[in-house]
């Protein structure tokens, strides 16, 4: 699949975030999604998850496809052209160092505002959608359904969080693995600051239930290069602990570290086949969705080429 | 050196917070927020790392502010003068209440009420706080400060002049006031140090039965305070007394006075009574006798001749106590009010409005309406009249002369009977399409379903009592639709929400708009019990409202504007009651904008009464007449403290800590501005 096409120019994310109301805001970043798909030859999201999925133990064996499997040794199971509806669980962090923002808004208002705009495109287009906020456990939880109403439903319930508490993300998984029983995609919108190893295994399970589990890093771009605030007393947002820091004096250690968690989140993740889109906050929401869904497309195409390629 | 209030030395510990904050700006005082500190190492600013103390000088100027401030909180004196032996008498705090009332002006009262003031005052020693209220003044004669601040020989001057002011006036014996006045008196003297001592209350009153109490009713006495009653007995003359109890006929000629004669003592009294013109001073009747028995109560008549005799004086003799034998009757003048009546209608018809106009306004009360005709006015000239009602079609020459009236403050009445009235009003009015509402069709007649009763056209009927109109019928009215920028207002209104009865101001002057006419085959009005007060309150209105009473009690007039002016027959003019009130009976000339008219001022009656209160009646009424147990151990305490106190307000030192306080703020500024400009800022962002 091509990629969105260059003329395409986002929305800026402070004038968005701006709006209060966040239906509008995802109204208008799904707007510019669909610009943005419509110039290119993607058909839509939905139908590229329909053709085929990997088999999972309690799949029907009536759906698995034979031929596949002969020339791959590999299981598929084909879908029929009614199943072309996606279950996808919106799985969004609350903790309190999502609400960290070096511009007017913070990491939090970026991150439910993309899960909104994520969740109004797929109602759109009739797939299912839930909700799950989750910060030290699983909070509000909105299963999975396409109805009449039921965006609303998620919209007031993305609307109604605030940021508290501290991550973890381990726990708040395993919660979510047990609520899903029926396979889906699984969208995780996080931070992922929290130590790679206290949720890596987590994420492992959920792969193994047969999710098509993908990750949202959100990060600010300050918390990138530390070009933010002055010498004095830091204070963490989750655990409280203070230090006295002189950002002038720390950057480069913090960037070396920083650089590590996130190389070994990535290989963690990615080892999994999990895909890990990391957004900064000040890039436009329309086109980091748009981006994604075409590199989503782009994996599974590529997926089912070297699936057949032996052949 | 001494401190009044050494508690509030304790406020020198506040220095702390100038040092603490000079100290803590060594650090740095901005917490930065942040999410991901875990990859973040301690690295301490460089300012952090500073020890030497900031501006040793500003530390030092803000402690000494601080320190001086706590200083003079608590009041420092220094303790030069001589201490007051402990075993010394406590120091006393009296309040003083003088009866004012007529009654205390009996013979021997008043040579008992000086006499019993000057021994108290002579009992207080240097210490002790005094105040004295008179019932018959809402300001202290002399208030307790006065009292403290007074030098010896200021003090004795203070006295003098109290004597005068508390002699005894013509006005009731409102000793509850005064007493709820001492309580507060009371209380002032407790804010100041010696509050140990309770504040004795000392009542000089002959206590006649008729004084009023009532206000003590619901008074919570307060622990600190009690009352003493010294109470002052005539010198034992018998007493008759008269008093005007009203007139026997209004409306009779010659008019005859009521008159109540009472003998209040034990023996039998032989009486006389005469009757003087109050402005000739020529006797109207001969002097009449009467023989009381003890305790008798008769009434009696006195004729008030035809000749021109406005105000009476009557005089009894033959009893010993001068002071309510006088009374003053002025007779009430009549409110003549002139009514116009434009209309074609004859006033013997029955069958038409002015019939019931003519017989509602009759005369009555001091209530006189000289109803006029229109043939006066056929020529284009309007007869003087506060008030014109108009029954029909008014020649155009007529409507501007009218408009004219209006303007001046006349008001008009126009019953509207079709649209050509409407039109009419609207012109007078100066506005365009009032026009008559149609009715609801099949309807047989219309009632008033909504009425303004706090209008003061229909304030009368405001009781629920009277409010009923629904059953007054109305078959030919004529509801009226305003215009949507209109001056009007309905006052009243039909069935269905159209206007019946429709007000608008023209100048000082008032139109008032009915919607139909007043005869009785198109409606039950004037008919109805509500026609006669109605019409007889507009009549008032149009005359500035009734006129006041010709009668009252010295102490209770007030006039009902402020625009009055008021002198005694042979005194001269007073234009300010509310500073002046009259104080002694007699008979006045007032004018309140609505022409002179003679008013006669009388003691109250109950004055007279010789009984004495009950003797449980302080008991009843919850007054506590013992003083309190005071702690032994609080009285040199208090007595220290008192002395403290008039040490240091004599010394008054603290103001001048709060002047180098000042001093040390000025100096605190400057050298604070100068360190903040000599400092180099620094840069923080990121």
């Amino acid at each position: 699949m091509p990629p969105p096409s260059p003329s395409l120019t986002g929305i800026e994310p402070a004038a968005l975030l701006a709006i209060g109301d966040l239906e509008l805001r995802a109204r208008v970043v799904v707007e510019g999604m669909w610009n943005g798909l419509h110039r290119s030859p993607f058909s839509g999201f939905s139908v590229e998850f329909s053709e085929y999925r990997q088999y999972v133990p309690g799949d029907d064996l009536r759906w698995l496809d034979w031929k596949v499997l002969a020339r791959t040794d590999r299981e598929y199971v084909r879908k029929f052209e009614d199943e072309t509806n996606v279950r996808c669980h919106l799985l969004v962090d609350t903790s309190r160092s999502m609400a960290f923002g070096s511009a007017s808004y913070s990491k939090f208002d970026y991150a439910r505002t993309l899960a909104a705009a994520l969740a109004a495109f797929l109602v759109q287009q009739r797939d299912m959608v839930g909700l799950a906020l989750f910060a030290d456990a699983l909070g509000t939880h909105v299963p999975a359904r396409w109805r009449p109403g039921h965006l609303r439903r998620l919209l007031l319930a993305l609307d109604a969080a605030q940021p508290s508490g501290a991550t973890d993300l381990s726990a708040s998984l395993e919660t979510a693995g047990r609520l899903w029983r029926k396979r889906g995609i699984v969208v995780i919108v996080s931070d992922l600051l929290e130590p790679v190893d206290s949720w890596e295994s987590s994420v492992a399970l959920l792969v193994a239930a047969g999710h098509d589990v993908r990750v949202f890093q959100v990060l600010d771009p300050a918390e990138l290069t530390l070009r933010y605030g002055r010498a004095a007393e830091w204070e963490d947002l989750e655990s409280g602990s203070r230090l006295l820091v002189d950002p002038e004096v720390a950057r480069e250690r913090y960037r070396e570290r920083l650089n590590s968690h996130l190389s070994k989140a990535t290989s963690a993740l990615e080892s999994r086949g999990v895909p890990v889109t990391r957004v900064t906050t000040d890039e436009p929401l329309d086109l980091v969705l748009t981006k994604w869904m075409h590199d989503a497309a782009r994996r599974r195409s590529g997926r089912a080429q070297r699936t057949r390629r032996p052949a | 050196m001494s401190l009044l209030a050494p508690l509030f030395l304790l406020g020198i510990l506040a220095v702390a917070a100038p040092i603490a904050a000079h100290f803590l700006r060594r650090r740095t005082a901005q917490r930065v927020q942040f999410s991901a500190t875990r990859f973040l190492d301690v690295s301490a600013p460089v300012a952090a790392r500073r020890r030497e103390l900031e501006h040793p000088w500003l530390l030092l100027l803000r402690a000494l502010v601080v320190a001086l401030l706590a200083l003079a909180f608590a009041r420092p004196f220094f303790s030069s003068l001589p201490e007051t032996p402990l075993s010394g008498p406590l120091p006393r705090s009296v309040v003083v209440v003088v009866d004012q009332s007529a009654s205390m002006q009996r013979n021997g009262i008043p040579d008992q009420v000086r006499s019993r003031f000057r021994a108290l005052a002579a009992s207080l020693g240097p210490a002790d706080s005094l105040a004295v209220l008179g019932t018959a003044e809402t300001t202290p004669v002399i208030d307790a400060q006065t009292w403290r601040n007074a030098t010896a020989s200021t003090r004795a001057s203070l006295l003098e002049s109290a004597e005068k002011a508390i002699a005894p006036g013509w006005g009731a014996s409102p000793l509850d006031d005064a007493l709820v006045r001492a309580l507060e008196a009371a209380e002032s003297m407790r804010e100041a140090p010696g509050d140990a001592v309770p504040v004795e209350i000392v009542l000089l009153s002959d206590l006649a039965a008729s004084a009023e109490l009532s206000g003590l009713a619901g008074l919570d006495w307060p622990d600190h305070a009690y009352l003493r009653t010294e109470t002052i007995v005539p010198t034992a003359t018998p007493n008759a007394s008269l008093h005007f109890l009203g007139w026997s006929a209004e409306s009779e000629a010659p008019r005859r006075a009521r008159l109540s004669l009472v003998n209040h003592s034990e023996t039998d009294l032989q009486v006389g009574v005469d009757a003087f013109d109050a402005v000739s001073q020529e006797p109207v009747r001969p002097t009449e006798s009467y023989a009381l028995a003890p305790r008798e109560r008769r009434t009696i008549a006195i004729q008030i001749p035809d000749t021109p005799v406005d105000a009476v004086r009557v005089e009894l003799s033959g009893d010993g106590e001068p002071f309510d034998d006088s009374v003053w009757i002025a007779v009430p003048s009549t409110l003549r009010i002139p009514v116009a009546y434009l209309g074609s209608d004859r006033a013997e018809d029955p069958r038409r409005a002015r019939f019931f106009i003519e017989r509602a306004l009759e005369s009555r009360d001091g209530f006189e309406a000289r109803v006029l005709s229109l043939d006066s006015a056929t020529d284009g000239i309007l007869p003087d009249a506060s008030l014109f009602v108009i029954n029909g079609a008014l020649q155009p020459r007529l409507v501007a002369v009218l408009r004219e009236r209006l303007e001046r403050g006349a008001h008009v009445l126009l019953l509207a009977a079709g649209a050509d009235q409407l039109t009419l009003a609207a012109e007078l009015v100066r506005e365009s399409a009032w026009t008559p509402a149609t009715l609801i069709p099949g309807s047989e007649d219309a009632r008033l379903a909504s009425i303004d009763f706090d209008h003061p056209q229909f304030a009368v009927f405001a009781d629920p009592r009277f409010s009923n109109f629904s059953h007054i019928r109305f078959w030919r009215p004529v509801p009226i639709v305003l215009p949507e920028s209109t001056h009007a207002r309905a006052v009243a209104r039909f069935e269905g929400g159209a206007a019946a009865v429709v007000e608008a101001s023209v100048g000082s002057g008032t139109l008032l708009v009915w919607g139909g006419d007043w005869t009785p085959n198109s409606s039950q009005w004037v008919l109805s019990t509500k026609f006669v007060p109605w019409l007889r309150s507009l009549a008032l209105r149009s005359a500035g409202g009734p006129l006041p009473d010709a009668q009252d009690e010295v102490g209770s007039w007030r006039s009902a504007t402020d625009t009055v002016r008021w002198q005694p027959l042979d005194g001269p003019v007073v234009a300010s009651p509310s500073t002046a009130i009259p104080s002694a009976p007699g008979l006045l000339q007032v004018d309140e904008g609505r022409g002179p008219r003679l008013l006669a001022l009388n003691h109250p009656a109950s004055e007279s009464e010789s009984r004495i209160l009950p003797s449980d009646t302080w008991v009843r009424l919850g007054v506590a007449t013992r003083p309190p147990e005071v702690d032994p151990a609080a009285v040199p305490a208090a007595r220290d403290r008192l002395r403290a106190s008039e040490l240091e307000a004599t010394q008054s030192i603290w103001r001048w800590v709060l002047l180098v306080v000042v001093l040390l703020l000025v100096l605190e500024s400057i050298v604070s501005l100068r360190t903040t400009r000599a400092g180099a800022p620094v840069s923080t962002s990121a």
